[in-house]
């Protein structure tokens, strides 16, 4: 619903869904759970997905369906997931389907995509959009594709919506051709409020951490800052079952004592863990990805969060996590962090970062936040989806065209005609546009 | 006694379990003493708007009376097969275009985002709604197709498994150190990946397959893959072979591989039971699933070679097991009754239409 208007605008969803419950690790899948509840007392919200499964409380389709739901009940809005995970491929796929909102929460891919995407002719559809007047790209054109930045993603996105600033910024600075308005729009993610005990008047000996053994999530540099800190400091880290030995080689090449290693790395989980307090170390530090939802926990939590000055974790605010410069002091830099907390119990105001969380992070909010996007979007989102209609329209035409020459029903000679009069029933029948038969 | 058209597609220079359910349906309506031919027209996926170009083939034939006979029921099988009019139809879905569907996004499908793709796919996907939806009775081969049609065309449709194309004559003989392979040679069965997997297989364990390849350039690749991994001696081509040479090398064999992605339904899954043969298979293989049971009739792994070599190691080193496995696959198929029976229900039901008995979907045969 929107003011003064009493029609209850749809939504189709496309998205991972939250089927695991506590055991989530999919960020769409995530925002999806912690969305949906909010935002469904002012949408009517379908699911759609690659999956025959169904979100209880949801109507949920095969993401294939979702042209005919939208023929049947028109969506206001159409809103994709996206991820740099093959989890989210219908998602990419179906972007330029449908054109709509498009939630990036990568902006960089470790692949490129779904097997037919490597050959999309996306560049060639943005401008037949623009200036229908140019020809379709002949069949079988290897259309290039430029490395591994989500161009064809963010030119297909209506309306861009980044949950992380670098890759807003990423995508303004590279994003040529779009269909977006020209500007985008910054959704953090949410988080529950706290509903602890731990009032954050002593920061523990206890360092969180959810980082994988891999290089760019730092783990080789917390761990020897705990080993050369001297202090009696206990690391409880979440990890996934397929992690464990290499956590073990890497413990031991550190010689860590006092170490937790948790099964079962999921947001739901961290959330779990950050609920006995401690600090929270999110040291990611790549092109690829950012630390996601358990940042967004850990500040809810109240927790001091620790993060890499690097990538996406360089536009987070001072005012809410310490930062590492990283690189040659890093280890260093992190080691006296861990020093001053354990010395100085009440060196971390953790009400004050948890009530900037709230403004930031809470459920509410977020849920307001994606809301006002929609409305405010909503003149261009219907204004694009008439254009992408006569782009249709334009494709069906083309189509045609191409069936006819299949069927030697294209040209104006006897035998044309006749073959074109033989298969008109059919081909109407089918859909092809009445002027081409 | 019914005048009856199959109707099918043959793709030329192939053949796979199409050929063969079209070939037993038609013998046993023969059988029943009805009359009945098989229309096949070549299926042709390039270029993609074939697709769109077939289906108006098929819709624009006339089939209610061919040579001064009255056709009083036509079956179809295969995409554009449905697309096919008669006043009386019936339906035994084998699969629809795939591409279009399932396989859409995956590396199996050229179908792309260009919007004249999409145009097509959705002209399809309507045609297939309404076509099938005029059918008199709609059933399909396996619970997998069914639930395809019914997510994607929303049509409730019965659950026919065919019966075993050789009926009561597999059997079952000491196992030898092979694993064989039964299907069209085509990037979707995923032989690469039981041949890729021969490496960290004990090395006296061989591989047979019996299948041609739908391309030359697959078989190129993987004639490729046995160049780089010098398994000339561990893998044979045996191409199309006779019933009797099949029965020989199923009953043989060691194991079974089948593990195609999202398979429609799998008579190899079926052959490999009746023959008590462990069915090696992996987690994405669709009907092939409906039957093999993991670590009861078979073995269900991750869809990588990896994975398969292991599961054959398993079996080679406790071969009275995999026995055992095999001998439990043979007695769920006795009691599916896929093995003797099930065509009287089959005929019967496809047939429907020309009696006007509302036919509800029942509890799938085999299940």
């Amino acid at each position: 619903m929107f003011p003064g208007n009493q029609h209850r605008a749809r939504i189709a969803w496309f998205s991972p869904l939250p089927l695991d419950g506590k055991h989530v690790d999919s960020p769409s899948a995530w925002m999806t759970g912690a969305l949906l509840p909010e935002l469904r007392g002012r949408f009517d919200i379908e699911l759609f997905h690659d999956s025959f499964a169904e979100l209880p409380g949801y109507p949920t389709h095969h993401y294939l369906r979702a042209y005919r739901r939208h023929r049947e009940q028109p969506f206001d809005f159409f809103v994709y997931h996206l991820e740099d995970h093959r989890r989210t491929n219908f998602a990419r796929a179906h972007l330029a389907l449908i054109p709509g909102a498009v939630l990036l929460h990568d902006f960089f891919f470790h692949d490129e995509g779904p097997e037919p995407l490597l050959n999309s002719p996306y560049d060639a559809v943005l401008q037949h959009y623009f200036d229908q007047s140019l020809s379709w790209p002949a069949r079988g054109t290897v259309h290039d594709r430029r490395g591994r930045v989500a161009l064809r993603e963010g030119g297909f996105a209506a309306v861009p919506i980044f949950c992380a600033e670098r890759n807003r910024e990423e995508f303004q600075r590279l994003v040529r051709r779009t269909l977006g308005a020209g500007h985008s729009h910054l959704l953090h993610y949410p988080a529950r409020e706290a509903q602890d005990s731990w009032t954050g008047r002593e920061v523990q000996r206890t360092l969180l951490f959810a980082g994988s053994p891999r290089i760019e999530d730092r783990a080789h540099v917390l761990l020897r800052a705990i080993s050369e800190s001297g202090e009696l400091i206990r690391l409880r880290w979440l990890i996934d079952q397929s992690e464990r030995q290499a956590c073990e080689v890497l413990l031991k090449e550190f010689e860590v004592p006092e170490v937790e290693l948790i099964n079962g790395r999921s947001y739901g989980s961290w959330e779990e863990l950050v609920r006995s307090g401690g600090v929270a170390l999110h040291l990611h530090a790549s092109v690829y990805g950012d630390p996601g939802p358990y940042l967004s926990i850990s500040l809810m939590a109240g927790l001091p969060a620790v993060v890499t000055n690097f990538g996406a974790a360089e536009f987070l605010s001072e005012r809410t996590v310490y930062k590492l410069q990283g690189g040659e002091t890093e280890a260093g830099e992190l080691r006296e962090l861990l020093r001053h907390f354990s010395r100085n119990p009440r060196a971390h105001d953790a009400s004050s970062v948890r009530a900037a969380a709230n403004e930031l992070y809470s459920r509410k909010a977020i849920s307001s936040q994606f809301a006002a996007i929609l409305a405010a979007e909503q003149p261009h989102l219907a204004q694009v989806a008439g254009n992408w209609r006569a782009l249709e329209h334009a494709a069906e035409q083309a189509l045609g065209r191409e069936v006819l020459e299949l069927l030697g029903a294209a040209g104006d000679d006897q035998l044309a005609l006749a073959q074109r009069k033989f298969f008109a029933p059919a081909l109407r029948e089918l859909g092809l546009p009445e002027d081409r038969l | 006694m019914a005048t009856i058209l199959i109707l099918g597609v043959k793709v030329p220079f192939t053949h796979g379990g199409q050929e063969v359910l079209v070939g037993s349906l038609r013998r046993e309506l023969a059988a029943r003493g009805h009359e009945v031919d098989v229309i096949e027209l070549p299926l042709k996926v390039q270029p993609k708007e074939s697709l769109l170009a077939q289906a108006a083939i098929w819709r624009s034939l006339d089939l209610s009376e061919l040579g001064g006979r009255k056709i009083d029921l036509v079956i179809a099988t295969k995409f554009p097969t449905y697309y096919a009019r008669h006043r009386f139809k019936s339906v035994w879905l084998v699969h629809q275009a795939r591409s279009i569907y399932e396989l859409y996004g995956t590396r199996f499908s050229d179908i792309s985002d260009d919007p004249r793709d999409e145009a097509m796919r959705r002209m399809l996907v309507e045609g297939d709604r309404r076509c099938i939806g005029e059918c008199g009775y709609i059933s399909t081969i396996s619970a997998n197709v069914t639930a395809r049609l019914k997510q994607f065309n929303e049509l409730q449709a019965e659950t026919l498994y065919p019966p075993l194309p050789l009926g009561s004559r597999y059997a079952s003989a000491p196992a030898e150190d092979y694993v064989l392979s039964v299907g069209r040679i085509c990037s979707i069965k995923r032989v690469d990946m039981m041949l890729k997997a021969l490496p960290i297989i004990h090395p006296f364990v061989k591989l047979k397959i019996v299948g041609q390849p739908d391309e030359p350039a697959h078989m190129q690749y993987l004639k490729n893959e046995i160049d780089k991994h010098h398994l000339w001696e561990r893998v044979e081509f045996l191409g199309r072979v006779s019933d009797e040479a099949l029965l020989t090398l199923y009953s043989k064999a060691l194991a079974v591989y089948y593990a195609p992605h999202d398979e429609d339904y799998g008579y190899v899954t079926l052959e490999a039971m009746a023959s008590s043969k462990p069915v090696i298979t992996a987690t994405d293989s669709g009907g092939v699933l409906e039957f093999v049971t993991h670590e009861q009739n078979g073995l269900i792994v991750q869809p990588t070679s990896d994975a398969v070599g292991h599961a054959v190691n398993r079996l080679v080193e406790n071969k009275d097991w995999a026995a055992e496995l095999g001998m439990r696959g043979r007695r769920d198929i006795e009691k599916s009754g896929l093995m003797e029976s099930g065509w009287d229900r089959i005929v019967e039901r496809l047939l429907s239409p020309l009696t006007a008995v509302q036919v509800a979907p029942e509890q799938s045969l085999g299940q």
